[in-house]
This record gives structure tokens, C-alpha cells and sequence, in this order.
């Protein structure tokens, strides 16, 4: 349309959509520079997990849990886990035990004694105790329970804290963080200085853009005003007004989401 | 276009203005009308309200024997639209869009004019006023002569019946003048009817009918 036409081609238009890529760069940079910590922090605390035991039965759930299983405490530190890829009757046990693969063993979890096959070994890790059964076998052990033992392996172990935080929040029980300590570096504080000078950017962002819209509907005043003359309604004005600001933000948004694409695609190993 | 006892008066925090009083006339298709008067007289309060841009006056306003006194922003903005071209003393032309552009920005709106038809009308309005060869140029690249020629030439884009002109030569030589003013001349031959705000004693040569306005009023 030619309005949008005329606003494009406005030399203040095109520093606006400069000065927003530029802050969208910035937190860009600063996200990607996020990750790579988050991801050393990750290799830091690879093993580790959180248990937490509660009365509920649900499905829980949150976008920083990579994956959850139920188990069942045996002691201090070991656990039986289900696993849901195994079949009926199966069991996965530590190297330690490897003499028992292929044969049946009984499991006994307390009063109750289930005979299980033991189909092969998981290598032993540092934290990790004990053994992998099946969902129908975690049900049998499980059955008359009233509490259930979950175990969480977290996408970004950077938020350990602020994850148990909430989980104990949310059930009122103490949770049990198992974490693998080693002589790796830690980048917590790093990533907190990156996530605060993140969200000073966003609303720096927030408050530019806010005052481009401003500036936009007084620069745009006086064209406004022609078009009144010109036989458009005052509806129709404001129309082109708000497509002038949503055209800003598509462009600013097209721009970034192509260098996202480059950056991403990138054969950086 | 009729008009009958418009008054308009504006308010200020000390005092009334009395823009427009009494004032009752017919405008005429075919015709060239000059309203003249000094600073202040109400020359351009009177062609506001002839041009539907000013609603807060008393009186009777009738476009084709419609009142449009009473009418919405909407059914006025389709009026101006339809039947009313505007041309200015500083040509208000949109400095980020060519001629052809320019001329075409009425006609977005006018659903009467197919999309594909545009910009050959657009080309044939700028070729009528004799700038063919200027008609991808941006504003700045014309004299103030060639702009308000393209304003003229924007004005006519929805081929109104009503040419509305405030000031029309105010920023032009004499040369530059005459040619606006043969423009609009031969506008009326062509049936439209122009009301043209001057203080240029030049439009007396062109003007069918003269109407000078003193404190709000026509003088006779």
C-alpha cells in the first residue's frame, strides 16, 4: 500500500528498525553467550538428579524437567526406577550385577517379593544407585503406597536451585539434590550477570519501542492530516497507524529471525 | 453547493470569535468563485466548511441537495472522497512518494477505481497537466509550479465535482501562477465547479464570481 510505501521509505523509519535490531542483536549475542554457559554448567553437573517424594500421583510437569521418573527408595541412595521402555517383566541392573543378565531374580520391596528377568547391565554412574524395572513391575512394588518417589533430570542445571525451590514450594516436602561435584569450573555467577543484563535489554527494548510509537504518531500528524483532506476517515487513519507500527515490528522481527537462521545453521562445531 | 446562515464562532477562554455570520450562498457547477478578504475575515473557516472538514457551525449546508450538516466523520470523509479535490498554498504533497504516487493516494480508497486502473489514471491526470517527464520525481525534485500542478492533478484523481483551493498560488511566481490559474479554469469549461481562497488581485482576470468577505460577512 502506498502509505506503508511512503513510511518505509522515511529515513526515520529506517534508524528505528536500526535501533531495534541493534538491542535485539545485543540480547541475541547475550542469549547465545546464556546457553553456552548453561550448556558447561550441564556438562558440570552431568549424573546428577533430584528426588522428591509426595503423596499425589500426577503427572508433573515444567519446562525446565528434561524427563521424570517414578521410583522407589530402597535407601539412603538407591533407587528402583521405572522405566517405561522396558517390557512387562524386565529389569536393567548395574554393571556390578552383570552375572545376573538373562536370568530371573527376585525383587523384594519391603513385605513384597516380584520375580523379574534381568535383560542387560547400565553402566554405573557416580550418583545413580540401583535398579531399572518395568511399569508393571514399578505398579506391583508400588501397589498400597500411598507416596510416590520422583526423580528429575533438569534441562539446565544452572536452575537447580530455583527448581527445587519451587517444587518444595508447590508440595511442602524437602526435596534430595544429588549433585555431581567435580573440579570443573562453575558459571552460575556468569550466567546470573548474563540473565540480569538480559532483562535490562528487554526493557530497554520495551521503553524504545514505546517511544518510536510516540514518535511515529507525531511525525505521521501532519500526512495524517492529508489524508484527512483527501477523504479518509478518521477509522481508516488510524488503521494505516497501527499498520505502520506492526510493519516496524515484522521487519525488525524478519530481520533477526534470518540472522537467528544463519547463526543457527552455521557449520561451527 | 448551498450554504444558508452559517455562522461559526469559536470560543476562546476570554472572548467569542465570531468566524462566519449570516453568510448564505450558492456555488455552482461550471463556475470559477474567488473569495478574497483581508487576514481574519473568515476565508478560510468558510472553505473548512465547504470543504466538510469543519462540523461545529449553525446553519444549512447542502451538497446536491443533501444537508450535510448533521452527517458522521465516515459519510463525510466518503463525501470528500467523491466530490471535493483539495489544492494548498504549500502544495501537501507526500515528499516520500513519487508524482504518479501522490496522485494515486485518493484513489486507494475509491472502490469505483479498479487497483490495475490506477496508476494509468494517475499518468494520464499528471500527462494532462503537461509533466509527463516528471511524473517518477519526488517533490523536491520539482519547482513549486510543477507540485502544485501535481496537487492539482492529485485533486482531480476521483474526478470530483467540487475544486476547493486554499491559496492556490501563494508560493508561486507570476508565470507559475498564471498556469494554475488557466488550470483551474478550464476545470470549470470542463463542468466542475472551483472555489478558490486568493489574495491575488490575478484571479479577478479568471473568476466568473467574486465574493469578498469583511468580519465574517460577504460584503455585497
Amino acid at each position: 500500500m502506498l502509505t506503508i510505501k511512503s513510511f518505509l521509505r522515511k529515513k526515520t523509519t529506517k534508524i528505528y528498525i536500526v535501533i531495534l535490531c541493534s538491542i535485539m542483536s545485543a540480547l541475541f549475542i547475550l542469549w547465545v553467550s546464556q546457553k553456552h554457559y548453561m550448556n558447561l554448567v550441564n556438562e558440570k553437573y552431568a549424573g546428577s538428579f533430584i528426588a522428591l517424594t509426595i503423596e499425589q500421583n500426577e503427572e508433573l510437569k515444567d519446562q525446565n524437567i528434561l524427563d521424570i521418573h517414578r521410583a522407589i527408595l530402597i535407601s539412603q541412595d538407591t533407587y528402583i526406577v521405572e522405566d517405561s521402555n522396558l517390557c512387562d517383566h524386565c529389569i536393567v541392573v548395574s554393571e556390578e550385577m552383570a552375572e545376573y543378565v538373562n536370568q530371573t531374580i527376585p525383587l523384594k520391596v519391603g513385605d513384597k517379593t516380584i520375580n523379574a528377568d534381568v535383560i542387560k547391565t547400565y553402566k554405573k554412574q557416580k550418583l545413580f544407585n540401583g535398579i531399572l524395572i518395568s511399569s508393571k513391575l514399578y505398579q506391583e512394588l508400588n501397589e498400597g503406597t500411598k507416596e510416590n518417589t520422583y526423580l528429575f533430570n533438569l534441562k539446565y542445571w544452572s536452575k537447580w536451585q530455583q527448581i527445587t525451590k519451587k517444587l518444595e514450594n508447590k508440595y511442602h516436602k524437602e526435596t534430595m539434590v544429588y549433585l555431581n561435584q567435580n573440579n570443573q569450573p562453575s558459571y552460575e555467577d556468569k550466567i546470573k550477570i548474563i540473565t540480569t543484563f538480559m532483562n535490562c535489554l528487554i526493557a530497554l527494548w520495551v521503553l524504545v519501542f514505546a517511544v518510536i510509537l510516540v514518535n511515529i504518531a507525531s511525525d505521521e500528524k501532519k500526512i495524517h492530516k492529508l489524508y484527512t483532506y483527501l477523504g479518509y476517515s478518521k477509522r481508516k487513519i488510524k488503521q494505516i497507524l497501527i499498520a505502520k507500527y506492526m510493519i516496524l515490528l515484522i521487519i525488525a522481527a524478519t530481520i533477526m529471525g534470518i540472522i537467528y537462521f544463519i547463526i543457527n545453521n552455521l557449520p561451527i562445531k | 453547493m448551498n450554504i444558508e446562515n452559517i455562522e461559526k464562532i469559536y470560543q476562546t477562554t476570554k472572548e467569542k470569535v465570531v468566524a462566519l455570520s449570516e453568510v448564505t450562498y450558492e456555488f455552482k457547477k461550471g463556475k470559477f468563485y474567488a473569495i478574497m478578504g483581508h487576514s481574519g475575515s473568515g476565508k478560510s473557516t468558510l472553505l473548512s466548511i465547504l470543504g466538510c472538514l469543519e462540523t461545529n457551525y449553525t446553519g444549512s449546508y447542502k451538497i446536491e441537495g443533501k444537508d450535510v450538516s448533521k452527517l458522521n466523520d465516515e459519510e463525510l470523509s466518503k463525501i470528500r472522497m467523491k466530490k471535493i479535490g483539495f489544492v494548498f498554498q504549500d502544495y501537501f504533497l507526500d515528499e516520500h512518494l513519487k508524482a504518479y504516487e501522490n496522485v494515486m493516494l485518493p484513489m486507494l480508497i475509491n472502490s469505483e477505481i479498479k487497483k490495475e486502473e490506477r496508476q494509468e489514471k494517475a499518468m494520464n491526470l499528471i500527462k494532462k497537466m503537461g509533466l509527463e517527464e516528471r511524473m517518477n520525481h519526488y517533490p523536491k525534485a520539482l519547482s513549486g509550479g510543477e507540485q502544485q500542478r501535481i496537487c492539482l492533478a492529485r485533486a482531480l484523481a476521483n474526478n470530483p465535482d467540487y475544486i476547493l483551493a486554499d491559496e492556490p498560488t501563494g508560493n508561486l511566481d507570476e508565470v507559475n501562477e498564471e498556469k494554475v490559474f488557466t488550470e483551474l479554469k478550464k476545470l470549470c469549461k470542463e463542468g466542475k465547479c472551483v472555489i478558490a481562497v486568493s489574495h491575488s488581485n490575478e484571479i479577478k482576470k479568471y473568476a466568473d464570481e467574486i465574493i469578498t468577505l469583511k468580519g465574517g460577512k460577504i460584503v455585497k
